[in-house]
């Protein structure tokens, strides 16, 4: 018995997988052939034909498009070659003519890597079959692409008539740019959407993708329309209002490495993003952004500018070298401390400090003031390596490395410096003073995003995450 | 011009900011300002060729090096003492010599603050 390829499609639900590790199978009443096609991040890799016992591995060769144009054997040399029109028609792979077509031996994938149905002519694209010689759909298309493309209002067509360009993975929609946004930012792999690890559904019941924690998900669909032109997202066509990912698209243009992080719904039930950036000092908070989208600074409103912690020995070491150096000889104020710890005022034209009686404390101050100055320099090139290392933001480096400096070579009053910025950091890091962080930006939080609810609990949980004492 | 550079600092560490070992600081301070210069000469070349940058301990091995050549040049030699009592100047001009020694501080100070966005933003774009 043969099993239609169409029909298998359906039972086993194939729409969800497409060349992910995808497994075929055709059967007979005395073999049974399975295909494995295995690929990678980059594409269709190989293809594993199983007959019996017998498995053989071939290299897989694509085009462009994702199209199987040949398949090789570990030696080589071609096992099949494959080739296809700009929509999708098997031609001839050697003189490219539609005359004595050699039909597949080996696979059943070819054209974009979807399935041909080639006892009738079509390929299968998961959600519709197409006719590759109408260039055509059978079925309309239930999602208008692009309000503003007259292509996109022709439901039957593909791809906006524009095959060389565009693929349809789902047989729904083209990938497109925003389909790229979804793969790199998403884990899209061509119909699943995977969020922090996580599958997010397909559900074509609400013709969306359903996160199986926070349910459907607006905008992430193929509703709407990414105009690549002006790189802005329209959910509900170009006349809606900005969205994410328009939200998106304006915060790369500030910062450089930026992730986007999607964190539930707001008051409003629209979805919440951050869009960080480089530096906890530059990034974006986006909400309401399916209904009324805002847009604030983290700069101003993210609940965990925490600095970077309490000082590390060498802030001690400077402090300390610092203060010794100006304590055991200070030409500022002209004294000098013993051996006894007592501090002595010079006396020049006297003989309080003459002959050699402030050596010891010039030479302590010495050793201090070189120690100082070598935690200095060890100072400068670790706040070098932590800023390349992208640890700390251009801010904080400049306010480090100017620190530094001042205190280090700026004797007495860089001493001060020092000292005045090191406990800055340390009555930072105390519990009273993160008690009171927290209450102030707890209230600045409420009065964004309203008291703790159901509607936005996942703000809330995203707030704790993320206050870090 | 080394020379002069060494003379400028002495000048500065002697009568701007006096310090009790003018001659050791001058040496710190200029193996120091070699310093941020080279590495951020090669953390950049680094970057943009091979897609690395220098860390913190090579850094400063880069100025340990120079400090200790600087040290063996200037202070163990005995010229840096002899410097200061020759009174070198370029083109035998005073305003010269200040602004030129002014420029590579300038350039160090620079090198400090650029030179670590700038290796990240090439590190970055790779």
């Amino acid at each position: 018995m043969i099993y239609l390829s169409f029909i298998f499609s359906v039972l086993e639900n194939k729409t969800a997988l497409i060349l992910q590790d995808v497994t075929s199978q055709d059967s007979t009443s005395t073999v049974v052939k399975q295909i494995h096609y295995i690929s990678s991040p980059y594409g269709l890799e190989a293809v594993l034909i199983k007959q019996g016992q017998n498995v053989t591995t071939y290299f897989a060769e694509t085009d462009y498009l994702g199209s199987i144009i040949g398949l090789m054997n570990a030696g080589g040399t071609y096992a099949e070659q494959f080739s296809y029109d700009a929509w999708g028609r098997r031609r001839h792979p050697t003189n490219w003519t539609y005359a004595n077509v050699p039909a597949p031996n080996l696979i059943e994938r070819g054209y974009t890597g979807h399935e041909h149905l080639d006892r009738f002519g079509l390929i299968n694209m998961n959600g519709r079959m197409y006719d590759p010689v109408a260039g055509r759909f059978l079925s309309v298309d239930p999602i208008v692409q692009a309000v503003d493309n007259s292509q996109s209002m022709n439901g039957y067509s593909y791809c906006v008539n524009n095959p060389f360009k565009y693929t349809d993975a789902s047989g729904y929609s083209m990938n497109s740019m925003y389909y790229q946004f979804l793969k790199d930012h998403y884990g899209y792999d061509g119909n699943n959407v995977y969020y922090r690890g996580q599958f997010i559904q397909w559900s074509s019941e609400v013709g969306n993708f359903v996160d199986p924690i926070f349910g459907n998900i607006n905008g992430l669909g193929p509703l709407g329309y990414y105009d690549p032109e002006s790189k802005k997202y329209y959910p509900n066509g170009k006349e809606s209002k900005p969205s994410a990912m328009q939200v998106f698209e304006l915060a790369k243009s500030i910062g450089t490495s930026l992730s986007f992080e999607q964190v539930g719904y707001d008051n409003n039930g629209g979805l919440a993003y951050f869009v960080y950036g480089p530096s906890y000092s530059m990034g974006y908070l986006a909400f309401n952004v399916t209904t009324n989208p805002i847009l604030i600074n983290f700069s101003y409103f993210i609940i965990t500018p925490s600095g970077q912690g309490g000082p590390e020995w060498e802030a001690y070491v400077g402090a300390a070298a610092s203060v010794g150096s100006e304590l055991y000889y200070s030409k500022t104020y002209g004294t000098w401390m013993g051996k006894n710890f007592k501090i002595y005022q010079q006396t020049w034209g006297g003989n309080g400090i003459a002959g050699g009686k402030n050596k010891f404390g010039k030479t302590t101050s010495n050793g201090f003031k070189w120690a100082g100055r070598l935690v200095g320099a060890y100072s400068g090139y670790r706040t070098i390596e932590q800023r390349v290392n992208g640890e700390i933001g251009t801010g904080w480096m400049l306010a480090e490395l100017s620190t530094t400096g001042v205190s280090t070579f700026g004797g007495l009053y860089g001493a001060a410096w020092g000292i005045g910025w090191e406990a800055g950091r340390f009555i930072t890091s105390m519990e009273w003073y993160q008690e009171a962080k927290f209450n102030f930006w707890y209230n600045r939080w409420e009065s964004q995003v309203g008291p703790p609810s159901q509607s936005n609990e996942a703000l809330w949980y995203y707030f704790y995450q993320n206050y870090k004492p | 011009m080394m020379n002069v550079f060494y003379y400028y600092y002495y000048l500065f560490y002697t009568k701007v900011l006096p310090d009790n070992q003018p001659h050791s600081t001058v040496i710190f301070t200029l193996s120091f300002t070699f310093s941020l210069i080279i590495n951020g000469i090669v953390n950049v070349v680094f970057a943009y060729l091979f897609g690395v940058s220098l860390r913190k301990w090579e850094m400063i091995g880069i100025f340990a090096v120079i400090t200790l050549l600087m040290y063996l040049a200037y202070y163990r030699s005995g010229k840096g003492k002899k410097i200061v009592t020759e009174k070198p100047k370029l083109f035998n001009s005073n305003k010269i010599s200040i602004i030129l020694t002014a420029l590579l501080f300038l350039l160090g100070i620079l090198a400090l603050f650029l030179q670590a966005d700038i290796t990240k933003s090439i590190l970055d774009a790779r």
